[in-house]
Parts: structure tokens; C-alpha cells; sequence
């Protein structure tokens, strides 16, 4: 399978204008660079692949590359959550629940502890800076799936940004 | 605190995605990278998967292995005939480099990685405070661990994980994390996650159920038979020397990645992977080890393990509104 000369330069073109793109939503999506460029990698395989019968390679690419993060991005945080929880417990960080709060890295960290769905919508929309009708059409999902998936995200997220109160709770038994 | 509306989350988060992405770039030269390995898929598929030899000779570019200069398998007496290679591979040679050695390796390695061995071993992560790979591949380090995992795929697919983490003068911070994702129940999944913290005698342990997206296949920790697998098909493996890993004769492979350099330690008898060692370019970050060691009942239960000491108090570690989420019941204050 091997393009023609002309389509070849396109699809360099294509690889030159959004690959930077691309990786930025691949690693803001799974937070690993390393990973995020494998899935970015394997996007561009199929985007090749493709490429004669694409109407519109870089939804595609960026499905694919969202895609691709998922089973990715499930492993990961099961092995690390037990880690970062670890970590945190062992933190001397005394930052209070305000200075948390406004910190970039509170906010990313409240975007990793999204589900997957809502955290490429969330990043499509706000990192991307794509439309509820682009975000809906680079996912082949419905806008009102956009706009409720972008709803409970944000919820979701002040849910997570709001500190908690400092009285102890006692979870229900395992 | 006043209440976040959601502009302002919204503006923020804008702007904190920007700033996490201002330093992320496209690797030069992916899209050269995937327009070949999208050649590789095609000719794979057309040669089919039974001659990988002479695929890494370079008639079809699957896998192309040379010993790099200064190879301790130059001039070494071959590995074939000492292990489980039933077929060996025949002598090719790849200009004035004679590649027998490290293709008979690398046969015996895909063997082993693509049995199923998951059940069979327990990989148990660490990562020095400071360690290095030296030049012949040995693992150098000094000094304690700064944090270590252990984890074990049991037969019925429940995934075992044990985390702890250590001070720099190589004491334990107290803090353990436990996490065990069940195995896949018509559709379903259960998570426990426990934290034991000795610091103040305290444990949490909380319960979770979802839907699977999947098998469990992966384990997270920079080390698995696929990505082993996935790294062995994808491009230039070298000897990088050889070692021994926990006593045994081991050779150090160097493997493609991207990120940095991963090195993989095998049994240089029977190919089995014993050691992975990652590190991150750029990232000065000490090496990130994996050993592959037996599923005996003792490494099994270092990553199984969850009991909670006696005495120790149950606390929630979460926040009350993302607690409550996970269950509808009403839960009493604790006095």
C-alpha cells in the first residue's frame, strides 16, 4: 500500500500542519508523552492507511488517537492510583484547600480523575478549541452527547476542586 | 469559598491545559515513522507471520537486528543449541555482521513472551533514588529504593497490585496502597483499593464496581509481554551486553523506544525475560526496573497481601460529595 507522489505530500503536509496537535491532545488526554505519542503514532499508521478514503483525516486522526489512549489510559490508572494515593498520604504538601484550588496542576489533576469519554470532550472543547459540533463529529457522537457529557464533566470537576470538609467520614464496608 | 461558576472553571481550565501543553511537540519524524510501520503492517500481512529470520534479515524490514559495535556477541560462541530454540535459526549474515546469535535470542524471547504468562509471574517494579545502566548493561545502583510495586494476574483474571514507597535514608513512609481489580463478572468489574497508613494507624478501603472496557491485559508498570512483544516487532534490537540478573546469566537487549531507552534482560539459556529497565530522555529521573520473577506462593502474596494490622482505625480518604457518589446509603458521621 503506497500513496502516489502527490498524496504522499499531502499527507506530509497533513502530518506537518496537526501532528504538534495532536500529540497535545494524545498527552492531555492520557498525561504521558510517551504514550501519547504511540497513539498518536498509530493514528497516522491508519490515517495513512486511509488516506484516499478520508473526507476528513484530522477528525479521524484525533478519533483514533483518543481512541487509542483508552485501554491505555484504564491500565494506567488502576496501577497508579493506589501510588498517587500513596504518594499524596505521604506528602508533607500543607498548601491550603484555596491555593490548591487555584493551582494549574489541581485542575489538571481534577481533568485525569474524569472518565475517559468526558475527558476528550472536555479537552476537544476547551484545549482544542472545537465547536460542540466539531467535538460531536470528531467522536461520532450526538451534540446533545457533547453538551451532557460537557456538562457532567464540569460538575464532575467542581465536585472534585471543592476541599473537603475536615471532618472524617467513614466509608461503607468492602 | 465562593462557589466556582462554570466561565470561570472553564477559563481556568483553558488555561491550564495551555500551559501543559506549551513544551509538547510531535517527535520529528512520526509521520515518517507510521508511513513505515504502515508499510511493515502491509508487507506483514502479505508475507505472513512464519519467517521472521529472514524478515530481520532485511527482506522485508520486520525486524532488523544487528549486534552493534563492540558487541560482546561478536566473537562469542552462539547461543543455539543451549536453550529452547527447537528449529534454530539459520546463520544470516547482514553485510559484515553475523546476526545468529541475536536472532536465535530474539526467537526464544517471542517464544517465551508469547505464552501465557501472565499467570506465571509476578512483576515487581522499583525504582532506585539513584541507579544507572552501565555501558555493558548492568544495573548500577546505590543507596535505597524510593518506592517499589508488586503485582500478580491470578488465574481467574483478578489483577493484584502492592505499593509502597520509601524515604530517602531507605525507611518506609508507613503508607501502603493496595488496589485489586476483580476479574470481568458478565460484563462487570469490582475495584478494592485499601490505603494502610502507619504514620497515624489509619486504613481506608474502598469498594468500586463499573463495566469493563475490556480484558485485563496490561499491568501498567512500563513492563508487560505485550509491550515486550510490541517492542521486538517494531524495529532495531541490539546486544547490549551481558549480566546477571538475581544469579543468573542474562543478556542485555536494547529495545526501540522512542522515550528513551529500555533495555531488556533475558535468561541467556532459555530467552525467558527476567529484568526490564526504562528511563525517560530528558527526564533525569533514575531507571524504572521491572524484574519477571515465579509466581511462587511467597512473591504471589507480596502483591496480594492487603491485610490490615491490628489495631489500626478506618477512615475515608475521600472528600464527603465524591464519597457519597459511590454509595446511595447514608453514612453516620464518626464520633
Amino acid at each position: 500500500m503506497r500513496l502516489s507522489l502527490s498524496k504522499r505530500s499531502r499527507y506530509d503536509e497533513f502530518v506537518a500542519a496537526n501532528g504538534d496537535g495532536l500529540v497535545k491532545l494524545a498527552y492531555t488526554i492520557c498525561g504521558d508523552r510517551g504514550r501519547a505519542e504511540d497513539a498518536v503514532q498509530e493514528a497516522l499508521v491508519r490515517v495513512y492507511q486511509r488516506w484516499s478514503r478520508l473526507t476528513d483525516p484530522l477528525a479521524y486522526a484525533r478519533r483514533t488517537a483518543i481512541n487509542a489512549t483508552r485501554a491505555d489510559w484504564r491500565r494506567l490508572m488502576r496501577a497508579d492510583r493506589a501510588y498517587r494515593e500513596a504518594a499524596r498520604l505521604a506528602s508533607t504538601d500543607t498548601d491550603g484547600p484555596q491555593e490548591r484550588f487555584l493551582t494549574n496542576r489541581a485542575l489538571i489533576d481534577a481533568l485525569k480523575e474524569l472518565p475517559h469519554g468526558q475527558r476528550a470532550v472536555i479537552v476537544l472543547r476547551y484545549g482544542c478549541q472545537l465547536s460542540e459540533a466539531e467535538t460531536a463529529a470528531t467522536l461520532e457522537i450526538t451534540t446533545g452527547t457533547v453538551k451532557s457529557q460537557t456538562a457532567r464533566a464540569l460538575a464532575r470537576m467542581r465536585e472534585t476542586l471543592t476541599p473537603p470538609k475536615p471532618a472524617p467520614y467513614e466509608l461503607e464496608s468492602a | 469559598m465562593t462557589p466556582l461558576e462554570d466561565n470561570d472553571l472553564i477559563a481556568r481550565l483553558q488555561s491550564a491545559i495551555a500551559e501543559r501543553q506549551s513544551d509538547i511537540s510531535a517527535p520529528e519524524g512520526i509521520g515518517d515513522a507510521a508511513r513505515r510501520a504502515a508499510h511493515r503492517r502491509t508487507a506483514t500481512r502479505a508475507v505472513g507471520a512464519s519467517v521472521p529470520v529472514l524478515a530481520a534479515a532485511g527482506v522485508a524490514t520486520v525486524l532488523a537486528i544487528s549486534s552493534g559495535p563492540g558487541s560482546p556477541a561478536a566473537g562469542r560462541p552462539s547461543a543455539r543449541g543451549s536453550g529452547g530454540s527447537a528449529n534454530p535459526a539459520p546463520a544470516v549474515s547482514l553485510g559484515a555482521v553475523k546476526i545468529e546469535d541475536t536472532a536465535d535470542i530474539l526467537k526464544r524471547v517471542q517464544a517465551r513472551v508469547a505464552g501465557d504468562i501472565h499467570n506465571g509471574t509476578v512483576f515487581h517494579a522499583y525504582i532506585y533514588f539513584d541507579s544507572h545502566v552501565s555501558s555493558d548493561g548492568s544495573l548500577v545502583s546505590s543507596g535505597p529504593m524510593s518506592g517499589q510495586s508488586w503485582q500478580y494476574t491470578a488465574p481467574d483474571g483478578a489483577l493484584y497490585t502492592r505499593n509502597t514507597r520509601n524515604n530517602r535514608d531507605g525507611s518506609p513512609t508507613g503508607v501502603i496502597g493496595i488496589d485489586v481489580l476483580g476479574p470481568v463478572v458478565n460484563g462487570r468489574q469490582s475495584e478494592t483499593q485499601t490505603i494502610i497508613n502507619a504514620a497515624n494507624h489509619t486504613y481506608s478501603r474502598m469498594r468500586t464496581q463499573g463495566y469493563a472496557s475490556g480484558p485485563s491485559s496490561g499491568l501498567g508498570l512500563q513492563s508487560s509481554p505485550s509491550q515486550v512483544q510490541r517492542a521486538l516487532r517494531s524495529g532495531h534490537v541490539t546486544q547490549k551486553g551481558r549480566t546477571t540478573v538475581h544469579g543468573t546469566p542474562a543478556i542485555a537487549l536494547s529495545l526501540p523506544d522512542r522515550r528513551g531507552q529500555y533495555i531488556l534482560y533475558v535468561d541467556a539459556r532459555t530467552g525467558q525475560p527476567l529484568r526490564t529497565v526504562s528511563t525517560t530522555r530528558g527526564n533525569p529521573s533514575p531507571p524504572y526496573v521491572t524484574d519477571w520473577v515465579p509466581a511462587t506462593r511467597e512473591n504471589i502474596a507480596k502483591a496480594e497481601d492487603d491485610s490490615i494490622p491490628a489495631g489500626y482505625k478506618k477512615v475515608d480518604i475521600r472528600p464527603p460529595a465524591r464519597r457519597r457518589s459511590l454509595s446511595r446509603r447514608p453514612v453516620p458521621r464518626q464520633s
